[in-house]
């Protein structure tokens, strides 16, 4: 189990609750995933703003492969992604960020697992995936994999 | 089995791909009544958002004070020179025609919590089963004495966007070499923390593409720290050096007040004189949420975190700058976030759709000088009945050149999809 240490980032002015709710996080997962015992987060150093959960201990394929197996929940994967609409507009004219609708399935959760284990770079998409579990990514890839 | 929580689901239609629209649910002499107050980051997103999901099975009306609305977001990248102002005004004509949303250009001026009704400005009553109040800030004048809503007219705040955010721009524009910009920034909470900040950034441009290189800007500040203060600071020392002067409380030891006329802010430490002086007093929530009960001391209001239904009201959601959203900021970003947790349990409440944990997410970005953006930002959940970040980032210093330009450019993909996900 990596620990999580990362560099004591800037502050961005006391966000005093992360840590603690970082820490819930990690145990709601325990319950979340008690099954497949995997993403299991028991404690983890915490370092103000600019912090986020560590990489899974599972190799990157074998996770691929978990999410796949969860039969997908469209509803929840619905209501998950009226948060993602907000940037990734359909009719976006700015490619600066990404359509994401009408991508398969099995695209989508292997790009979105890069960047839970940050082999994508791009911060604001890092730290989505670090707070989203399986069941989570298994709902969104088939909410979008039947959008156009 | 999941972890979401269930309703009985009514599968009258099956459970078809369009479940969330379910119309059929509803028969047209039960159609429930929604009402939002405020059209903006919040309301305007409830809105739209409702209206697709609804599917017309619910009247939606929304009570909004002005014909267009103006974002606070990139306002100062107007003032900068980079946008212009019909670029930051928005109408409500597609969530009319398009949607379906019956919009009352009014201000909302009482609730009834147990008539569940509003009434408005130009003396309609309208009733309500749910009520969706995104009425944003009202600012406290007299927090920084000496000054005034009259006052404003000449030393604007410029924190509601609109009018006041012209006149600051025609003010900067009249500015000559030499002279000083005093900002009062204001005590927290407050909208859009970096908001003050990228705001001297972007005076500090305008003043410098016209060669103005000897004006300076002061700013006077009530806190000891802000937000990217060290990504700021860096971009001011590198892009405008000796153009902006910080003082926090332990330098100039606290603001006494302001005297508009003569053009000068009084502190512990000393006077300090300017061309054109931008206050930005304390903010609590708009008074409508107030005048309905719904606020605490703090003067915003508290709300459930896993719904932002109103700690007062089961029928009442607070969202936005009006609500205390725990560890979320007061933002666009984060009020429209916290529009899509209602609409979700505007349904479950209205309809049988099922309900789900509530993530909330919320992205500040900024501009710093051209190209040069950077952003700061975090994912939420409900712990333990608050609302607390579960993950976060935040610009790093030492960045490359060209991932600051990329997020300049996400943060414009980013404004072109929150106001087509307001507005439609
Ligand atoms: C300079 C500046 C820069 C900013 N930059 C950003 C940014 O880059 N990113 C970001 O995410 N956020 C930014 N913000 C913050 C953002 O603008 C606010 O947090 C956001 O608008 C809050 O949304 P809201 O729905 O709570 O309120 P608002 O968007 O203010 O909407 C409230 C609406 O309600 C209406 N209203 C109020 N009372 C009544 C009534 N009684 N009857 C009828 N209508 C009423 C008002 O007319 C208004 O249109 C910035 C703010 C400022 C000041």
């Amino acid at each position: 189990m990596r620990t999580g240490h990362r560099k004591p980032h800037e502050t961005d002015g006391g966000d005093s609750k992360t840590a603690r709710g970082f820490r819930a996080l990690g145990i709601h997962k325990i319950w979340l995933f008690a099954a497949c015992g995997i993403f299991l987060i028991p404690h983890f150093s915490f370092a103000d703003s600019g912090a986020q959960p560590p990489i899974p201990d599972m190799p990157l394929g074998e996770a691929i492969g978990q999410v796949l197996a969860i039969p997908g929940d469209a509803e929840y994967g619905a209501y998950l992604a009226s948060e993602c609409v907000t940037c990734h507009q359909q009719h976006s004219a700015n490619h600066a960020i990404p359509l994401i609708n009408g991508l398969p399935r099995e695209y989508f959760v292997e790009a979105m697992l890069e960047y839970k284990y940050r082999l994508r770079d791009n911060s604001v998409m890092q730290a989505i995936m670090g707070s989203l579990g399986m069941e989570e990514l298994s709902a969104l890839a088939t909410y979008f994999s039947t959008k156009d | 089995m999941s972890s979401v929580t269930r309703r009985t689901f009514n599968k009258l239609l099956g459970a078809g791909a369009s479940a969330m629209a379910m119309p059929g649910l509803l028969r047209a002499q039960e159609r429930k009544n929604v009402v939002i107050v405020g059209g903006g980051a919040g309301g305007a997103t409830v809105a739209r958002h409702l209206a697709e999901k609804a599917g017309g099975a619910i009247n939606i009306t929304l009570i909004e004070d002005s014909e267009k609305y103006t974002t606070c977001f990139f306002s100062n990248l107007y003032l900068g020179g980079y946008r212009d102002f019909a670029s930051i005004t928005h109408g409500y004509d597609r969530l009319v025609n398009d949607y379906g949303i019956r919009k009352i250009t009014a201000r909302a001026e009482e609730i009834d919590r147990t008539a569940q009704t509003v009434r408005t400005s130009t003396g309609e009553t309208i009733p309500y089963d749910r009520l969706v109040l995104s009425p944003g800030i009202d600012l406290i004048f007299d927090s920084v004495p000496g000054y005034s809503k009259e006052l404003a007219e000449i030393a604007p705040h410029a924190w509601q966007a609109g009018p006041q955010t012209q006149l600051l721009k025609s003010k900067i524009d009249g500015l000559k070499n030499g002279d000083q910009v005093v900002m009062v920034a204001p005590p927290n909470p407050y909208r859009c923390p970096p908001g003050p900040y990228e705001r001297v950034s972007m005076i500090a441009h305008t003043l410098k593409s016209r060669g103005l290189n000897d004006c300076t800007i002061v700013v006077l500040d009530p806190k000891e720290k802000f937000s990217k203060q060290g990504l700021f600071t860096a971009g001011w020392e590198k892009y405008y050096p000796g153009m902006v002067e910080w003082y926090g409380p332990n330098i100039h030891g606290g603001i006494k007040g302001v005297d508009v006329e003569a053009g000068t802010v009084e502190t512990d430490f000393d006077t300090f004189s300017g061309a054109l002086l931008n206050i930005i007093p304390a903010q609590r929530a708009g008074s409508i949420a107030i005048s309905a009960g719904l606020s605490d001391d703090s003067g915003f209001c508290p709300v459930d975190a896993e719904t932002m239904r109103s700690k007062r009201d089961e029928n009442i959601f607070v969202i936005g700058d009006a609500s205390i959203a725990g560890a979320m900021p007061k933002s666009g970003s984060a009020a429209n976030s916290q529009a899509k947790v209602v609409v979700m349990h505007l349904m479950g409440d209205l309809s049988d759709a099922r309900v789900f944990p509530a993530r909330y997410l919320n992205t500040c970005w900024s501009l710093v000088e051209t190209n040069d953006g950077i952003k700061v930002g975090a994912q939420y959940a409900n712990v333990d009945g608050a609302i607390a970040s579960t993950s976060s980032f935040i610009s790093q210093p030492d960045e490359s050149a060209d991932i600051r330009k990329q997020t300049f450019e996400e943060s414009v993909a980013w404004y072109d999809g929150i106001t087509k996900d307001m507005f439609g």
